[in-house]
């Protein structure tokens, strides 16, 4: 297992698309917060918008895409490639092998969370100021928001091993995409308090509804700060955390029997 | 008998209905150069990426240095294949290759450039792999082969697209490492000529079945032989060689004599009846005329 690790990590610096992704994540992330410092004067929004702006990139239409599109690219290259037949060849077995993509897309995920997080915060504290009183709830919204986005790194790794080729990516984006719009919108309906209790239960549920329920304020009682404190409740966290163990165990489950049962390229 | 590296028992595969390798029992000793022929689509490849675990039989086994089941996937660690295409890592120089193979074995990366000589590979070239001919390609693959270790080699089609320099190239490194480092290799082909330059052992496959597996000796004692003779009178040398019973044809005025004769008989006979031999060629059968023959056996 270490052996084929070792060899994912030398294969992933070699590959320059993922080092592209992470330069166009950057660009990305100094328009959003640079033309938002443009347009409000230096420090001049509130610290509501401020936390909303910050939040809005670690949605999964934003993030999300980024992540999907690294994993998908890592691994439908092994099998475009063929080089999955390298680590059979050298003796891993299937097991090993679709632990091994597992691990490594969960390493990608945690490498662009991870800078994504740090990357915006030192833009918004350059550019926009500080959180003020809301670093707690985006604290808080963070941690809630890693189940989700194992869930989501799951099913991006599941996509990409079932269909075994580069397509994936463009399966990965259509998904997050369709996914994350109606995210927002069941979001949006439960910000505004039209939603009814199947879109309450969606939105507390599925990964992508709770991203961007996390990063609108849609979830939890809108932003708290300013005195008022988001209510965080142990039945919304536990949905959350179900909900994304039952999606991350569908992924993983399906996507083992998919890579064991299918021929290799 | 030698040891037997790689055997198949009753195997199967299936794709939807239809038996692509249907039944074939094989075995491969240790130290031969195992020439598998059969045309396209006959189900040489598919028994291949069984063999590479790859795929899986839909029906018998197979055993690589005796082992079978769960244990398949660590003797693969002594076997190599190249099956169909190389398999490379397009990013990678040749050397970065190599070494990324030896990592994925959990082998000393320092060794990479030792196997690119060996296949007459620049270790110090930075070009990526994606780049190279397809012969650099083919050798590129041999050397990962090399990187393993591997004391049985599969390779399915190693000459196909390379032009005449590249199949010799490919032929002696094959040879070489047979002959020197003691590899066993399954290789198929469908380009009989290079195969029979090579192989010491065939087995013959046709629409998925094992039509025939024999020696490189056997073979050459069944196939068929003949002459080539030129004559001062070929009409005349036609009758005589008919009269003493020997089958015979006068072809592009030549005279073609089927089957075996003692020569030096049959000059002197020739001789004395006043026809002088201008060049007596032998001629032996080809392997593809024994394929040949069998394929329409087997139809």
């Amino acid at each position: 297992m270490k052996s084929l690790l070792k060899n994912d990590f030398y294969k992933m610096h070699k590959e320059k698309a993922h080092w592209i992704l992470l330069i166009v994540l950057s660009g990305y992330m100094l328009l959003t917060i640079g033309l938002m410092a443009l347009i409000s004067d230096v420090g001049g929004l509130g610290d509501t918008l401020r936390t909303y702006v910050y939040l809005s990139t670690m949605d999964s239409s934003n993030l999300g895409i980024f992540i999907a599109l690294s994993v998908s690219l890592y691994i439908g290259n092994d099998f475009r490639n063929r080089t999955v037949n390298l680590k059979i060849l050298a003796g891993h077995s299937r097991l090993k092998i679709f632990f091994g993509y597992m691990l490594i897309s969960l390493i990608i995920f945690a490498v662009f969370f991870v800078y994504n997080a740090l990357f915006c915060a030192g833009l918004s504290y350059l550019f926009l100021g500080g959180f003020g009183d809301y670093l707690k709830d985006i604290l808080i919204r963070m941690a809630l928001m890693l189940p989700p986005y194992l869930a989501i790194t799951s099913i991006a790794t599941f996509i990409s091993m079932s269909l075994k080729s580069v397509l994936g990516i463009v399966m990965n984006i259509v998904v997050i995409m369709v996914l994350a719009t109606l995210g927002s919108i069941v979001a949006m309906l439960s910000a505004f308090g039209v939603g009814s209790g199947i879109i309450d239960f969606i939105t507390a549920v599925v990964p992508y509804t709770v991203l961007s329920s996390l990063s609108t304020g849609g979830l939890f009682g809108g932003f708290g700060g300013g005195g008022e404190e988001t209510i965080f409740t142990l039945d919304m966290i536990l949905k959350n955390v179900i909900g994304s163990a039952v999606f991350i165990a569908g992924a993983v489950t399906g996507g083992y029997f998919v890579f064991k049962s299918r021929p290799l390229t | 008998m030698g040891e037997i590296l790689f055997q198949t028992h009753a195997l199967c595969k299936n794709y939807n209905g239809k038996n692509v390798v249907d039944n074939v029992s094989l075995a491969v000793k240790k130290g031969d150069i195992y020439g598998f022929v059969g045309l396209n689509g006959a189900g040489k490849t598919t028994l291949m990426r069984m063999a590479a675990g790859l795929i899986r039989p839909t029906a018998g086994s197979l055993s690589l240095f005796g082992a079978t089941g769960d244990k398949l996937d660590e003797a693969r660690r002594k076997t190599a294949s190249i099956i169909e295409n190389p398999v490379f890592y397009p990013s990678m120089s040749g050397r970065e290759n190599v070494a990324a193979y030896l990592g994925l074995l959990g082998k000393d990366k320092t060794k990479a450039a030792e196997y690119l000589r060996t296949v007459r590979l620049d270790p110090q070239s930075p070009k990526k792999a994606r780049s190279f001919s397809l012969g650099m390609k083919q050798r590129l693959s041999i050397a990962m082969a090399l990187a393993a270790d591997a004391e049985l080699l599969f390779l399915d089609e190693p000459t196909n697209g390379l032009d005449p320099e590249g199949m010799y190239e490919i032929r002696e490194l094959l040879k070489y490492l047979n002959k020197e480092r003691g590899v066993t290799i399954f290789i198929s082909s469908h380009i009989l000529s290079e195969l029979e330059k090579l192989a010491t052992t065939y087995g013959f496959i046709h629409y998925g079945r094992l039509i025939k597996e024999a020696t490189l000796h056997e073979i050459e004692a069944s196939m068929y032989k003949g002459y080539i003779l030129e004559a001062t009178d070929n009409a005349l040398a036609h009758k005589i060689m008919s009269d003493a019973g020997v089958a015979s044809n006068i072809i592009d005025g030549t005279l073609a004599i089927k089957g075996d004769i003692n020569v030096s008989e049959a000059v002197a006979k020739l001789s004395g009846a006043g026809v002088a031999v201008l060049s007596l060629t032998a001629k032996h059968a080809e392997l593809e005329d024994y394929f040949r023959n069998l394929i329409g056996g087997a139809q």
